[in-house]
């Protein structure tokens, strides 16, 4: 694909004098990176710590996972662990899209109207 | 196109004499199944027909104009993802080894969030129809998109081949067809969808399919729940008591028993599914970040609940299905194969007419699935192969567009001959090894691409194509194929799964062949990284820069 070097029509008029160097120069910028970047950077670890965590636990103790619940019913721990993974999974998704949604859309929203002030 | 649906099922209904007819599945020609889907074909064909109207420029065909809302992506991506595999595999394998059908389901739903957080925005902000418009953004053009086309290509046409063998086998065994014709009209279908109706028509068949499972799968998973008066402890008993392996069923077995396989097969599920094509596609189809990032949320619901059903539905076989005389041979083995368990659950829980459903909806499954593959596919053969690479950007749109159809029937014939010829290999380690290609050639080029302002084409190209190779020559010399294919006394890779060692020799080649790259290209290309940082973050091209080409 060509990078043209035109701004898309939502864009305010006044930004067009302003180059990608000035924009990667804003301190609201630099802010807005690494706010974002410690944020996904630490979902992800918290998704791949959760996630391999569970894997070893099956490949090092299975046993913990087939413990019953109640000794009566055949129902292991790992049942609700495994469930729970999948509600983990999407209550991580469900923060990230929050987060994004209320927080950094707004500094992007911020930084491209100050554009060319 | 009318005419066209009413062919398609006269072509099914040929070999209505040579077959006897009968209700059950594996035991001949299933009217009931066969009258079904050939409603869903005519559907798909319609919505082709409407599609094609609207799939008029190289935006429409690659990306539906980008017009698909956040909903109807969330859908259409469960849709592209969920592959036969998972209704029939991950309840056969709940059917065979109970819990170990849960190990493999959550790797497949944890893939999601990697997605999400690291790849998703940056790629619909520097894209804009295929992977190799983003890894290309500061790389020099022809070598990193003739890589990253490549082993699109690659991972497309292994992909393909597991579908059509799949497709083949089970419409034999649903609806009684030769397996030669299931596969011819598969691949037929898939080329009709992507060639006249583009990404809209194949958004739609996403959707509607992933709607279809949802529902078969909620319906099955409700029967059996209310067969056990809704209490997951009753059915957890009944299923103890029936299987071969009593307790253990609750347990985790086999699958993990050994930790390098285990992590290496975590490692190819979770980060591969961020360097499938037809996957990353999806995100282009969407007006803007916020949509592209909604869309995961929804898809990542409805994928993590049709799992959750799913083992329930495992679960339910091995009460309802295992003991019943009905659904097996004279030797005690199931009809058709342990992976017609979850189509047994459907006979026995809602009769001929939800058999039927299942059945259609089974295969609505495959031609979703192998349609968005045929579009990724052919993108990266006219996209990048044939615009960028080979006419350098100056091809016009009717020629993108043209050879991208050209590409769609090239792909659509190479995939039914190669399922042809495969219909007697073992296939088993095609999925797992397209998984394991993806995380260890597209996922770290495209990551690095992103995040690393060191990455140089000549580290991309290399340490990529490293990757790409050993994933497949450690599979070759695994255990799965070094002897159970190849027949070999011993693996020389110990391993079930490659990625845990491909992962690595990728990252540290792209590394190595980035950090030694003292060129003055290389230079170019790391100072570029700044601006394509704030188009990466802010979705925006700030005027006044021109990109280094």
């Amino acid at each position: 694909m060509e990078h043209t070097a035109t701004l898309p029509v939502s864009w305010p008029q006044a930004a067009a004098d302003i180059t990608c160097e000035e924009l990667g120069r804003d301190p609201r910028f630099q802010a807005l990176l690494s706010g974002r970047r410690r944020f996904i950077w630490g979902l992800t670890a918290l998704m791949l710590g959760v996630y391999f965590g569970y894997i070893l636990t099956l490949a090092y103790r299975p046993d913990l996972l087939g413990v019953r619940l109640v000794a009566s019913q055949p129902m292991t721990l790992g049942i609700p662990i495994g469930f729970g993974m999948f509600a983990f999974t999407f209550g991580l998704v469900a923060v990230y899209v929050h987060r994004a949604n209320s927080v950094y859309d707004a500094m992007i929203r911020n930084l491209r109207q100050g554009v060319g002030q | 196109m009318k005419s066209t649906a009413l062919t398609l099922c006269g072509l099914l209904l040929l070999p209505l004499p040579v077959l006897a007819a009968g209700s059950a599945v594996g035991q001949g020609l299933n009217l009931t199944a066969i009258s079904m889907f050939c409603v869903f074909v005519a559907a798909t064909l319609f919505i082709t027909r409407w599609a094609a109207r609207r799939n008029n420029s190289v935006e429409d065909h690659y990306a539906a104009g980008g017009k698909i809302t956040a909903m109807q992506n969330g859908w259409a991506i469960a849709g592209d993802y969920m592959s036969a595999a998972s209704l029939l595999g991950i309840s056969a394998l709940v059917f065979t080894s109970g819990y170990d059908g849960l190990i493999y389901s959550i790797g497949f739903l944890a893939s999601w969030p990697i997605i999400l957080f690291l790849v998703a925005e940056p790629l619909r902000n520097l894209g804009r129809y295929t992977l190799a418009d983003v890894v290309s953004y500061r790389l020099q053009r022809k070598p990193i998109r003739t890589f990253s086309a490549s082993s699109s290509i690659v991972i497309v046409l292994l992909y393909l081949v597991s579908q059509m063998v799949g497709a083949g086998k089970l419409v034999e065994l649903l609806f009684g067809l030769s397996y030669t014709t299931a596969v011819v009209l598969v691949g037929v279908l898939m080329m009709v969808y992507v060639f006249f109706g583009g990404m809209l028509a194949t958004t739609w068949i996403q959707i509607i399919k992933a709607a279809l499972l949802l529902t078969g799968s909620a319906f099955m998973a409700y029967m059996v729940m209310q067969h056990f008066g809704f209490s997951l402890n009753a059915l957890f008993t009944q299923a103890v008591q029936t299987h071969k392996l009593h307790d253990a069923i609750m347990r985790p077995g086999g699958l993990v028993s050994d930790p390098v396989s285990a992590v290496s097969l975590g490692m190819a599920l979770i980060f591969g599914t961020a360097g499938l094509p037809h996957i990353l596609m999806r995100f282009f189809t969407v007006g803007n970040v916020q949509a592209a990032r909604r869309s995961i949320l929804y898809a990542t619901g409805i994928v993590g609940f049709s799992y959750a059903l799913i083992i329930v539905i495992g679960f339910g076989t091995i009460a309802l299905v295992a003991s019943d005389p009905l659904y097996q041979t004279n030797q005690g083995s199931i009809i058709g194969g342990v992976n017609m368990v979850a189509v047994h659950l459907a006979h026995a829980v809602g009769g001929n007419l939800f058999l039927g459903f299942i059945c259609a909806v089974a295969f609505s499954t495959i031609l979703a699935v192998v349609a968005g593959l045929t579009l990724a596919g052919s993108s990266a053969v006219s996209h990048d192969l044939y615009v960028h690479v080979l006419r350098r950007g100056t091809a016009t749109e009717r020629e993108e567009l043209w050879v991208s159809r050209a590409a769609t029937v090239g792909l659509g014939v190479l995939a039914i001959v190669l399922g042809i010829l495969f219909e007697h290999q073992t296939i088993a380690f095609i999925v797992s090894l397209t998984f394991s290609i993806a995380a260890s050639s597209n996922f770290p080029v495209l990551v690095l691409s992103i995040y690393w302002r060191g990455l140089t084409t000549r580290g991309a190209v290399v340490g990529g194509s490293l990757g790409l190779a050993s994933a497949v020559a450690l599979t070759i010399l695994s255990p799965t194929v070094w002897v159970k294919v190849l027949g070999h006394a011993a693996p020389i890779y110990p391993y079930e799964y490659p990625a845990l060692f491909s992962m690595l020799v990728a990252f540290a080649g792209i590394y190595l062949f980035s950090v030694t790259d003292k060129s003055q290209r290389a230079r170019i290309e790391q100072r570029a990284y700044a601006d394509q940082l704030v188009v990466s973050e802010l979705g925006v091209k700030a005027a006044a820069v021109t990109r280094s080409a």
